[in-house]
């Protein structure tokens, strides 16, 4: 037998427990991990060799239990049932044995070969506590082996394990019920016959946890085996009833209701086994993180602190972000000169370098400020201080109908609304979830920025930072409202409960801050190398098309003419002629078409058709106005001072627009429909339905608010 | 003057600690209290109320969890003599005797009396 043998192995565990960095640190792969519960939202695959053996490492998301009720957990445990991992290793938190372990039970019931790796063990020696190894793993009946995830050690031993566990040479391996005293061990044992008589399929589920989840009411199972589908009629009826007289029997005999029982009786196991094997720590690994949130989240100190970190964040994305941009600006406009030069005027060579290194490299130089957002908040997630930001938040967000956790997707939404849509997975709640994607485009991104800039530069010269900033606050105020609105109409249930763990305090490692940051920064990254590149080359197409020759060889003979007779007169008419010339084939073209065509719909707002049509490549990227403008308004953007004719231009009287029509426009890129790129995340996280209504209501929203601000200004005289 | 001993979890003061007897209510949240280890005869110590005073952090088997005012009062508990772990602000240089006072106990006397 010459061939590898394959092997699959599964990471399960708590919320933050450290499953992802075992699994970093076995497969060597970089996936993100964070000091915040709810880091990974979908399982992720490895491969290693071990052994001998071609082994398949799977990252499962962090569940506490195994109900039905939260997406991860339905994953988890069907994940688990489906796949038939040939191991499972639950990945346990060494300083919280209670609570994990009670995780443990309901893995060792759907029957699956475990190994326990207790991890974080630095942390849990530090604290002085002491573990009889032998004893609980014989009280457990599976292998448990000590590790630190972060720094891998213990891993050779914990794969080890499994594989002893796969070869059978594992000695105390059993499968221990836990007993939930005898009265709930009798109903069980009744229905796993009722069970088993009725022919039931339980689609892989053992049968005695099964009947467990049919006394918690766990509604997926009990759908599954009294539905009919997995059963005859007549024996589905009969279980419906068998499981209804258990609950009422249990709550009768107890007085506690079936489901408070059985968690019970699952933490009364783990407290015994911990009884006899665990020697209580002798300090309180919590107690340096306590001190530190005596100032953190102090009464007093707490917000200011808040608003501090945010604000050196926000300098530093800006600010010093503000230089490796004008490097990367003069670059791709170094870039655009050199091919310019090099190749010979043609269509061709029109495509390069407008429309692809124009389009790609205006929203390439956005890449480094958003990379330090995301470094900042890396660390900041890292270090386990977001948890306590989502602490402070809560209650402010809670007053707009969301959630504490909601505030970090909205963080991030000021770098780029696509991961921070990605964000909000680490909300539990699915009417979370939607409010906040809802909502999250009102945080203007930094594809936002270049258009604020050119038009506030434009007409509000010395106080254009003013302005801006002005934008920035009334896209949070909006926001705020918004969530207020659709909290009292759309989303009327409760907002979900806030239970939270807050992780101790952790020095981020770099490489793991690194990671973070690339994850998301990888998405933006991807977004700018496909959807753009091509809508680039759609929209120049778009614009250079369609080219009718008799139009061309009239202008170009005539300017020929002009130039050819010498005079300084006939010089300045053949200017004249030939942004003329530009004029007109831009008004020809499909994209003028479509301006005239909506024109009507932008006038009220004072826009000009030029304007009009920039909102609507800006849907492909929202820093495509900016590069749309400098087309249409025909002023040279590989001109050093290009910026600075396509302010002139907005300015002029002629087919320019006024300040207060220039404010109107900021507000409208504000608020309207975000990016093709972050419409279709919305739609992967949030369905068509409310991307739909997404799309609908913010371009509802960008209009009126133009419409009011532009008109109000001009009745009061602006 | 000894009522029922039994009170909602929310209203203890930070630094008092109980023992959970049972949570309210159904569904999902009931649920999750009971897997974050809300269960009978666990020890819960109030460590914090955020500065606006929701939510509130708890400290539960040795970890910090943080709830809602409105979420804590499905959970009942009955009070009990703060443990030197899950210690608090309060504790500084009381060292980690047994059956220190009550941190802000007062009030809570006060209010139930
Ligand atoms: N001290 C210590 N820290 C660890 C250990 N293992 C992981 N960590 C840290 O614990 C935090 C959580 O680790 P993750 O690997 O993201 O946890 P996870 O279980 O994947 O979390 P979710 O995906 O949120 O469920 C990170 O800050 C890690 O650096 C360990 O053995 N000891
Ligand atoms: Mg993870």
């Amino acid at each position: 037998m010459a061939e590898k043998k394959s092997l699959t192995i599964a990471l399960a565990g708590n919320p933050n427990s450290g499953k992802t960095s075992i699994f970093n640190s076995m497969t060597g792969a970089r996936q993100h991990v964070g000091n915040w519960p709810g880091v990974t939202v979908e399982k992720k695959v490895g491969y290693i060799s071990h052994r001998g053996y071609e082994i398949e490492i799977v990252d499962l998301p962090g569940t506490y239990s195994l109900t039905a009720y939260s997406v991860e957990e339905r994953v988890v445990r069907s994940y688990i049932v489906d796949e038939k991992p040939d191991v499972v290793i639950h990945v346990v938190d060494s300083g919280n044995l209670a609570r994990n372990l009670y995780l443990t039970i309901q893995l060792m019931e759907l029957d699956v070969d475990l190994v326990v790796d207790l991890n974080m063990w630095d942390e849990f020696l530090d604290t002085g506590a002491e573990l009889d190894l032998e004893k609980i793993h014989r009280l457990l009946g599976a292998p448990v082996v000590p590790t630190v995830g972060h720094r891998g050690e213990g891993i050779e031993a914990l794969l080890d394990a499994a594989i002893d566990l796969v070869e059978d040479r594992e000695e105390h391996h059993r499968h221990v019920p836990i007993s939930y005293g005898p009265h709930v061990d009798d109903l069980l044992v009744e229905l796993v016959k009722q069970l088993e008589d009725g022919g039931v399929s339980t689609h892989g589920y053992p049968l005695r946890w099964a009947a467990i989840k049919m006394l918690e009411g766990d509604r997926e199972i009990l759908k599954m085996t009294t539905s009919g589908e997995g059963a005859p009629d007549d024996a589905s009826s009969r279980l419906r009833e068998a499981a209804a007289r258990a609950i009422r029997h249990i709550s009768v005999a107890t007085g506690a209701d079936a489901e408070t029982v059985i968690s019970e009786g699952r933490s009364g196991y783990v407290e015994g086994a911990l009884r006899e094997s665990l020697t209580l720590p002798q300090t309180d690994r919590m107690e340096l993180s306590r001190r530190i949130d005596n100032v953190l989240t102090n009464r007093f100190l707490g917000y200011p602190i808040f608003l501090a970190l945010m604000w050196i964040l926000f300098q530093l994305t800006f600010q010093v972000g503000a230089y490796p941009q004008g490097w990367l600006e003069s670059g791709v406009t170094w870039l655009a000169g050199t091919l310019e030069t090099a190749l010979p005027e043609s269509l061709v060579s029109d495509l390069l370098v407008n429309g692809v290194v124009g389009g790609v490299g205006s929203v390439i130089v956005f890449l480094p400020s958003i990379l330090i957002l995301f470094l900042g908040i890396a660390f900041l997630e890292d270090s386990g201080y977001m948890a306590r930001a989502a602490f402070l938040m809560d209650r402010l967000m809670h007053a707009l109908g969301l959630h504490g956790k909601s505030f970090i997707p909205m963080l991030m939404g000021f770098g780029c609304t696509v991961p921070a849509i990605m964000a909000t997975r680490t909300l539990e709640s699915r009417r979370d979830r939607i409010m906040t994607t809802l909502i999250l485009p009102l945080m203007s991104c930094s594809a936002r920025l270049p258009v604020y800039v050119l038009v506030a530069g434009a007409f509000f010269a010395e106080r254009a930072g003013t302005v801006v900033f002005l934008i920035y606050v009334i896209g949070i105020v909006t926001a705020m409202l918004i969530g207020r609105l659709f909290a009292k109409t759309l989303f009327r249930s409760t907002p979900a409960p806030f239970v939270m763990e807050l992780p101790p305090y952790r020095l981020p490692t770099t490489k793991g801050v690194l990671i973070h940051m690339w994850e998301r920064g990888k998405i933006y990254l991807q977004k700018m190398g496909g959807v753009i590149l091509v809508a680039s080359i759609v929209l120049w197409f778009l614009g250079a098309f369609p080219r009718d020759a008799s139009v061309i060889e009239t202008y170009e003979m005539d300017i020929a003419a002009l130039r050819a007779a010498g005079s300084v007169e006939a010089a300045a008419a053949a200017d004249v002629l030939e942004s003329e010339f530009a004029a007109r084939l831009t008004e020809d073209s499909y994209i003028g078409k479509a301006g005239k065509f909506i024109y009507p719909a932008v006038r009220p707002l004072g826009f000009s058709w030029e304007m009009g049509v920039s909102l609507i490549t800006g849907f492909v990227a929202k820093e495509v106005v900016v590069s749309t403008l400098g087309v249409l308004y025909h002023t040279d953007e590989s001109t050093t001072n290009g910026e600075h004719s396509l302010a002139a231009a907005l300015k002029d009287p002629a087919g320019g627009i006024t300040p207060l029509a220039g404010f109107a426009f900021m507000l409208f890129v504000l608020l309207y429909t975000p990016c093709i790129v972050a419409v279709i995340a919305t739609k992967r996280e949030i369905g068509a339905k409310w991307m739909a209504f997404s799309v609908g209501y913010q371009f509802l929203l960008a209009w009126t608010v133009s419409f009011g601000v532009y008109q109000i200004g001009k009745l009061v005289g602006l | 003057m000894t009522a029922d001993p039994r009170v909602s979890l929310a209203t203890l003061n930070p630094g008092e600690a109980a023992v959970v007897v049972g949570v309210q209510g159904e569904g999902a949240f009931r649920r999750r209290l009971l897997d974050m280890g809300f269960i009978k005869g666990t020890l819960v110590r109030v460590i914090k109320h955020a500065p606006l005073r929701n939510p509130v952090e708890y400290c539960i088997g040795g970890t910090h969890v943080t709830l809602r005012l409105q979420e804590a009062q499905q959970i009942i508990v009955e009070q009990v003599t703060p443990p030197p772990y899950c210690r608090t602000h309060d504790d500084r240089g009381r060292g980690r005797r047994l059956g220190r006072g009550r941190g802000r106990g007062g009030t809570w006397l006060r209010r139930n009396r």
